[in-house]
């Protein structure tokens, strides 16, 4: 069960924190391997390394046939089912 | 001696999975196109729930609402317009489209750009592939054939869908199925054709289908695509023969990041309708008054999933802007009339997301100026009395217009509701003295005519005040009621000459029952009926019709 208190207190420590696209993110579930891309992120405070996430995301991304397809998916489950414009990048 | 020719099967999920990264769609192609098996590719199942997801949402989500069962259909005939060679020359041609449909099946033809081996898995069988994204093609505005799929899961082991390639390179059979209602069953098989075709795509669909619903909906869907770009026929007759001459806009539309010039249609007709069209597909009709209109967008303005609105952005706002400039050409060349224009932009005001007040007009000022110049009182339809009261002359500068046209064009114009302003600075007019002066019965004996209607007003109506104008017309009413006031028009013919009672009792017939309406609180009916019956028993009493005026 969700304990609001504790992540209210882990919100206060010093975590490692990066921004990824939700594009890259759906790309990563669709095409990529996501358990290593998980494995890759930094799990000890303080480390703020995500050398190695950004380089799997890249690297799929040269390996997909269509990169901007998973841009698209998320554009259209948001912008064109509700009429107003998103940005999804 | 026979050829063997393998037939590729595989769950549709895994063929997405090979599909969308390189190394495996090469590898995949070069097995089939050379009759090799595919049982040991390397598939990526570990990432089928969220490849399911993703599809599931394309083909289920899309599917709901009103057509949802015959709006695929749409979608791949939208398809075979896209693949039109000369779509994006513009150039007439005899490109057609032939659809043929019964109760247990549905078949559409067309001989356009066909589909490779690759553009089937990397592009066809994709959700939301972008691959096929142009400036010119329609299919960013349709679902695409995924949600054709749909009917498999309604009809799991008793709908199929085929699909037959020719690119003039290659001839591919592509079957979908579906074992049960989830998606993760639908299955696809490849195989290269033995049929012989000629190029083109040809798209089975088995399944149990209306026909009558599903005609009435193509029909109406796609009767408005230009017959110059395509032919396009259901069941051997020609559903797209609307003979128009729209104005043709260029629209800059701005594509991945790149702007392009693009056509947007918009043709005028009568049919009291605003039609806004993603590429003469029909998305959002409105009623208007008599004009109509149809306003088809290029395919730079997305209509959004669920087909009834437009994704709001700076091309669908240019495309906006746009159309009101024709509006203003047409204005400009005297094709609308004052009234119509200013209650036909209201409409159209509304029907746009982006127009939340005439003030988001880019050229209002313009248009302002062509409706309003010479109009110095705007009144709202409820005042439409004054124009049965008025002789015709006196109203050339009022502009009235329905509650809602002038709730929007009202602050613009500068001018408000005042009947009162108009009448006093127009015309002339004498309030009707005390009845206890003199100055009453001299006017009694000028006008002997209103005495029945001025008594029956001292009696049953105090708080109405009378006024005399003199409008220099005779006007199709003798009066009008404004607030608690009522003027009357000592020019009518009812009012002029010598004592008539046949005029005199048209009068009160005419303040009681004419469209201002008297309030029963103040004159009932009763009253009338009894001064009537006063005077009919008087005198031999014959109603008249009354004398109006051929001016009037």
């Amino acid at each position: 069960m969700l304990d609001i208190n504790a992540l209210n207190e882990i919100s206060k420590e010093n975590l490692p924190t990066a921004t990824f696209k939700l594009a890259d993110l759906t790309m990563m579930q669709m095409a990529g391997d996501f358990s290593a891309f998980e494995e890759s992120l930094p799990k000890e405070f303080g480390d703020h390394d995500f050398t190695d996430s950004y380089s799997l995301i890249k690297t799929t991304l040269e390996e997909v046939t269509s990169p901007k397809l998973f841009k698209n998916a998320v554009t259209e489950t948001t912008e064109l089912q509700t009429g107003d414009t998103v940005c999804s990048s | 001696m026979s050829i063997f020719i393998p037939n590729y099967d595989l769950p549709l999920t895994d063929w997405i999975s090979l599909g969308i990264t390189k190394s495996s769609l090469e590898n995949v192609m070069n097995r089939i196109e050379s009759n090799e098996s595919i049982d040991d590719l390397d598939i990526k199942r570990q990432n089928k729930k969220h490849i399911s997801k993703i599809l599931r949402e394309k083909i289920t989500r899309q599917f709901g609402g009103s057509n949802g069962e015959e709006r695929p259909l749409l979608d791949l005939v939208i398809n075979s317009l896209d693949a039109n060679e000369n779509y994006a020359t513009n150039e007439s041609s005899d490109y057609a489209i032939s659809i043929y449909v019964d109760n247990k099946q549905c078949e559409i033809v067309d001989s356009g750009i066909s589909m490779s081996l690759d553009n089937l898995l990397n592009e066809f069988i994709i959700p939301f592939s972008t691959e096929k994204e142009g400036i010119h093609e329609r299919g960013l505005h349709g679902m695409g054939f995924l949600s054709t799929l749909k009917y498999l899961l309604q009809r799991p082991l008793q709908s199929e869908i085929t699909v037959h390639t020719n690119d003039g390179n290659s001839n591919y059979k592509v079957t979908f199925y579906s074992s049960s209602r989830d998606v993760e069953d639908i299955r696809m098989s490849i195989s290269k054709s033995t049929t012989k075709r000629s190029q083109g795509t040809a798209i089975n669909i088995k399944h149990k289908f209306d026909i009558e619903e599903i005609e009435t909906y193509l029909k109406k869907s796609l009767y408005e695509v230009p017959s110059n770009e395509a032919s396009i026929f259901l069941n051997q007759t020609q559903i797209n023969t609307l003979n128009i001459s729209p104005y043709i806009v260029p629209v800059t539309q701005t594509i991945d990041g790149v702007d392009h010039k693009q056509n947007m249609f918009i043709s005028f007709n009568n049919t009291g309708v605003i039609r806004l069209s993603g590429q003469h597909i029909p998305i959002k009709d409105k009623s208007t008054s008599r004009r109509g209109i149809t306003i088809s967008f290029p395919s730079g303005v997305k209509p959004t999933e669920g087909r009834d609105e437009f994704a709001i952005n700076s091309n669908y706002e240019r495309c906006v802007n746009a159309s009101f400039k024709i509006i203003e050409d047409e204005l400009r060349a005297g094709n609308f009339s004052r009234k119509d224009a200013a209650e036909f932009i209201t409409n159209l005001t509304s029907a746009y997301e982006t127009i939340n007040r005439l003030s988001d007009i880019p050229n209002l000022r313009e248009m302002n100026k062509l409706i309003f110049e010479d109009v110095h009182y705007l009144f709202k339809n409820n005042n439409a009395g004054l124009h049965n009261f008025m002789p015709s002359e006196g109203m050339q500068d009022v502009l009235t217009l329905s509650a809602p046209s002038y709730a929007y064009w009202q602050k613009h114009h500068g001018h408000v509701d005042e009947i009162d302003r108009f009448i006093n600075e127009k015309f002339s007019s004498e309030k009707i003295p005390s009845s206890e002066s003199e100055n009453y019965h001299k006017k009694i004996r000028e006008l002997p005519n209103l005495k029945p209607t001025l008594n029956l007003l001292k009696k049953g109506a105090a708080l109405l005040d009378c006024s005399l104008i003199k409008l220099g017309g005779s006007g199709k009413k003798p009066f009008f009621r404004h607030n608690f006031e009522l003027f009357i028009n000592v020019d009518h013919p009812l009012v002029q000459g010598e004592f008539d009672l046949g005029k005199a009792y048209n009068l009160i017939n005419e303040l009681s029952f004419s469209d201002f309406s008297i309030d029963d609180s103040i004159i009932e009916k009763h009253q009338v009926d009894e001064i009537a019956a006063a005077y009919a028993t008087d005198q031999m009493y014959k109603p008249i019709k009354p004398e109006v005026s051929s001016n009037a």
